[in-house]
């Protein structure tokens, strides 16, 4: 006789409804089965039920009928604190806001000793520089071809953040669609924007049309350094942490692939060394343990739409 | 005067689901006998070579997000020393670190099942156990990347884990309690409900167990990023610390995954590839994902590999399920429901190994018909025709036949993270109280379905059968063709369902350690 076998043959963990029960078998249900079956009839215990209080909705996406009823109950609830705006134009997107997210910023200044010296590595000498711009110069010839018609409004519409990108591989249409996700991924953004900047300040590297006057970017060069890449940090940033909060979801590796090509976008344009993106994907993998502590509580709401 | 109503009663569902036991899995594929002794040879076999010196618990290497190792079921499962964390370092993060470093990790590492991963090796072995060490709390390192495990986030490691080896814990060992009630305002004190602890109702006691309560599970997370290289880190990993068995329950997005298994050079591949994806794809990215195809094959061969045959109801298999064949060690797990039909979403491709219990789905397209009719949201006069032409009989407790149609209410359930994260949420923020009893212990489980938890139950039985002695580990082929049984060698036969009885009878006196096996 086993050691469990007594443990379990006490007790007995009943799901029941949406929740559970440990019950004596010999007292909560008035009668004990007939040996060997696997299956009982509690009356009981019946209770409205379906697919809540687990993991069908996500891991089987033909069981996710309480999902609408789950975003209803986290909207009402959580309205007043993260406080979405949305003005989105046609498309659907682009006009989503949140207030400052304050209490974030500050849980991520207090953790600073965890990311203001992670191994991001230096960034390439002026002759590695000078010797990727190449590419960008060959790129950037490139990108007035029709061919990459598509891609060039791709980078004027990411010049500003805007969440279509990160969205949609996840089957989101919209801004408001799943507000506390997309309040999730402004807030990831406003925090990778200041983490971004102290380490582009460290390092001060110049923009590739610096080093290679050849080069004619497609937009305006921003005003700050160049390694890392704050457009790859922050759309890798947005990927790991949709990563951390919904593994299961069967978009995620099309979330990245979308990043990536956000992040070379950049490239394309002739603003960013692939060196600065592959250092922005690295960076935000390494920020990701800050990340799941400083925001927690939105990565659960976030989640809990998709329950 | 007659009451309106929006639907007349009896022409849709009234979503009164009956309760069930959470581990009649268990009873599914022959681990216990039955529900009310829980009497198992198989565990009894295990207890004893366990209990004899010199043995060693079989080690399960869980590839997959972190685990909540916290939670009470898990704590004696999870092999906390030997976890490793590859979503934020490149060469890994040790969570939860030993005083000492560990037998599994001490001694020269062993050489790659490939030379084509003796790069990938190199890297992640050399200076293994410094970097252990520097990951100790306390340990001077400002540069350290921290692991990201946070328990709030780890909700299928946590799952997949009960499933396969979570321990009972019996009422002596956790205690549960209610909620304090507050005094009714204007009452005198002591009367009425007052400061007492609500007694939760029933027995206490975590009576939950997984396939295997008596293996270690190894968690190795990963994240979820399509690249190779942490994968492989993974998969070395595992073949370093001696791993027995390793579960991928993930779909891996390799670019590899919509071509033949490599087989040869073909120099046009990375182009046409890098025109798919869309982005800057790299030959020594494509390199990479050979690597790891080649890593996993050969690796499989020793070490079984259980994988998902993934939740899509269509005819492929998820990747890299999608790689088993009869010459490796690759277990392509497909699902199916209480009733003993493929669930509604499971991959049912002939090359699917085994199904195992899981819960089920809806479908109502024109291959299957297949609806909750217990659900509030059913109603009886939509697409009733079509629905009711293929429903036939439905079962009941104590009678009745399924048929295609029959939908199956019981999901499997496992262990969950305690509190608001998890599957199942808690209303309760602190569940612990000051003298370590636990509030709400209903948090700490949830359903769980999909080919995930049937490719953990098929883990924790495979796990099993090396702890019962029943199979001989270090032969991942003979693994598979085991848990098919001996009726399967048929390819184009029916595909076996997962069950304890298929196995070989482990032998009357089981040797007492791993190593005695291995001679």
């Amino acid at each position: 006789m086993s050691r469990y076998q007594s443990i379990l043959s006490k007790t007995w963990l009943l799901a029941v409804g949406e929740s559970f029960e440990l019950v004596d078998p010999g007292t909560a249900l008035g009668a004990v089965p007939v040996a060997g079956t696997p299956a009982f009839a509690v009356p009981a215990f019946a209770a409205i039920s379906g697919g809540g209080g687990g993991a069908a909705s996500v891991l089987n996406r033909n069981r996710n009928r309480n999902r609408n009823r789950n975003r209803n109950r986290n909207r009402n609830r959580n309205r007043n604190r993260t406080a979405l705006r949305d003005t989105q134009d046609a498309s659907g997107f682009g006009g989503a806001e949140i207030l400052l997210p304050w209490r974030e910023i500050a849980a991520l200044h207090a953790l600073s000793n965890a990311w203001h010296d992670l191994p991001l590595g230096l960034p390439p000498a002026p002759t590695e520089l000078m010797a990727q711009s190449l590419g960008l110069v060959e790129k950037r010839a490139r990108l007035d071809t029709p061919a990459e018609t598509a891609r060039r409004a791709e980078i004027l519409r990411e010049l500003d953040l805007e969440l279509s990108g990160y969205l949609l591989p996840l089957g989101v249409e919209s801004d408001s669609a799943m507000p506390e996700t997309t309040a999730l991924m402004l807030m990831v953004a406003w925090l990778a924007e200041m983490v971004g900047l102290r380490y582009k300040e460290r390092f001060d590297a110049p923009r590739p049309s610096e080093v290679n006057p050849q080069l004619k970017p497609f937009v305006t060069v921003p005003a700050h350094a160049s390694y890392p890449s704050n457009h790859s940090f922050l759309s890798y940033s947005i990927a790991f942490v949709m990563a951390r909060v919904l593994p299961e979801h069967p978009g995620i590796s099309g979330l990245f692939h979308s990043c990536r090509r956000i992040a070379e976008n950049r490239e394309w344009a002739g603003v960013h060394y692939p060196a600065d993106t592959a250092a922005g994907r690295r960076l935000a993998r390494m920020m990701v343990p800050v990340y799941e502590i400083v925001l927690e509580e939105q990565m659960l709401r976030a989640r809990a739409e998709w329950m | 005067m007659a009451e309106l109503q929006l639907t007349p009663s009896g022409t849709r569902g009234e979503g009164r689901y009956p309760a069930f036991h959470a581990l009649w899995h268990l009873c599914t594929i022959g681990v216990v006998q039955d529900v009310t002794t829980f009497a198992s040879s198989a565990w009894d076999l295990a207890e004893r070579r366990l209990d004899r010196p010199g043995s060693r618990p079989t080690l399960v290497a869980m590839i997959d997000t972190s685990v909540a190792g916290g939670h009470p079921n898990l704590k004696d499962a999870v092999a906390q020393d030997l976890a490793l964390d590859l979503f934020s370092a490149e060469l890994g993060a040790f969570p939860t670190p030993a005083a000492t470093l560990p037998p599994e990790l001490s001694g020269p590492p062993p050489t790659p099942a490939t030379a084509k991963a003796l790069p990938f090796a190199d890297r992640l072995f050399a200076g293994l156990a410094a970097r252990y060490a520097a990951d100790r709390p306390g340990a001077p390192d400002p540069s350290r990347v921290f692991p990201a495990t946070r328990a709030s986030f780890s909700a299928h490691g946590t799952a997949m884990a009960g499933l396969i080896g979570a321990r009972p814990l019996g009422a002596d060992a956790v205690q549960v309690v209610g909620p304090v009630l507050l005094p009714v305002p204007g009452t005198p004190p002591g009367t009425g409900p007052g400061a007492v602890p609500v007694t939760p109702q029933g027995a206490s006691g975590f009576a939950y167990a997984g396939v295997d309560p008596y293996c270690r599970i190894v968690p190795i997370s990963t994240n979820f990023e399509p690249e190779a290289e942490q994968l492989i880190f993974a998969l070395l990993y595992a073949w370093r610390i001696g791993a027995d068995l390793i579960v991928l329950a993930r779909e891996v997005s390799s670019p590899l995954a919509t071509v033949a298994p490599v087989t040869g050079e073909d120099p046009d591949l990375a182009t046409r590839l890098m025109a798919r994806l869309g982005v800057g794809f790299r030959p020594d990215e494509l390199d990479a994902w050979t690597v790891f195809e080649a890593l996993l094959l050969e690796i499989s061969r020793k070490i079984p590999v259980v994988c998902a045959a993934g939740n899509s109801a269509e005819d492929h298999l998820a990747y890299p399920a999608s790689l088993a064949r009869p010459d490796n060690g690759i277990i392509a797990v497909g699902a199916h429901s209480s009733t003993g039909q493929p669930a509604a979403f499971t991959c049912g491709h002939k090359d699917v190994s085994v199904y195992a219990p899981s819960g089920d789905g809806e479908r109502l397209d024109l291959a299957m018909t297949r609806v909750d009719t217990d659900s509030a949201g059913y109603q009886s006069t939509d697409q009733s025709v079509d629905y009711l032409a293929g429903l036939g009989a439905v079962p009941l407790p104590g009678g009745g036949a399924a048929t295609a149609a029959t939908y199956s209410s019981l999901d499997i359930v496992s262990t969950d993270v305690p509190g608001r994260a998890g599957y199942n949420s808690s209303v309760f923020t602190g569940l612990a109280t000051s003298t370590g009893a636990i509030l709400d212990y209903r948090s700490y489980y949830c359903r769980f379905s999909g080919t995930s938890a049937a490719t953990a139950i098929t883990a924790g039985l495979l796990s099993l059968a090396y702890s019962s002695g029943a199979l001989k580990p270090g032969d991942g082929p003979a693994a598979k063709k085991a848990l098919r049984g001996a009726g399967a060698t048929n390819p184009a036969a029916a595909t076996p369902k997962l069950d304890w009885s298929r196995l070989p009878r482990p032998p009357a006196h089981p040797p007492t350690s791993r190593q005695e096996v291995d001679a």
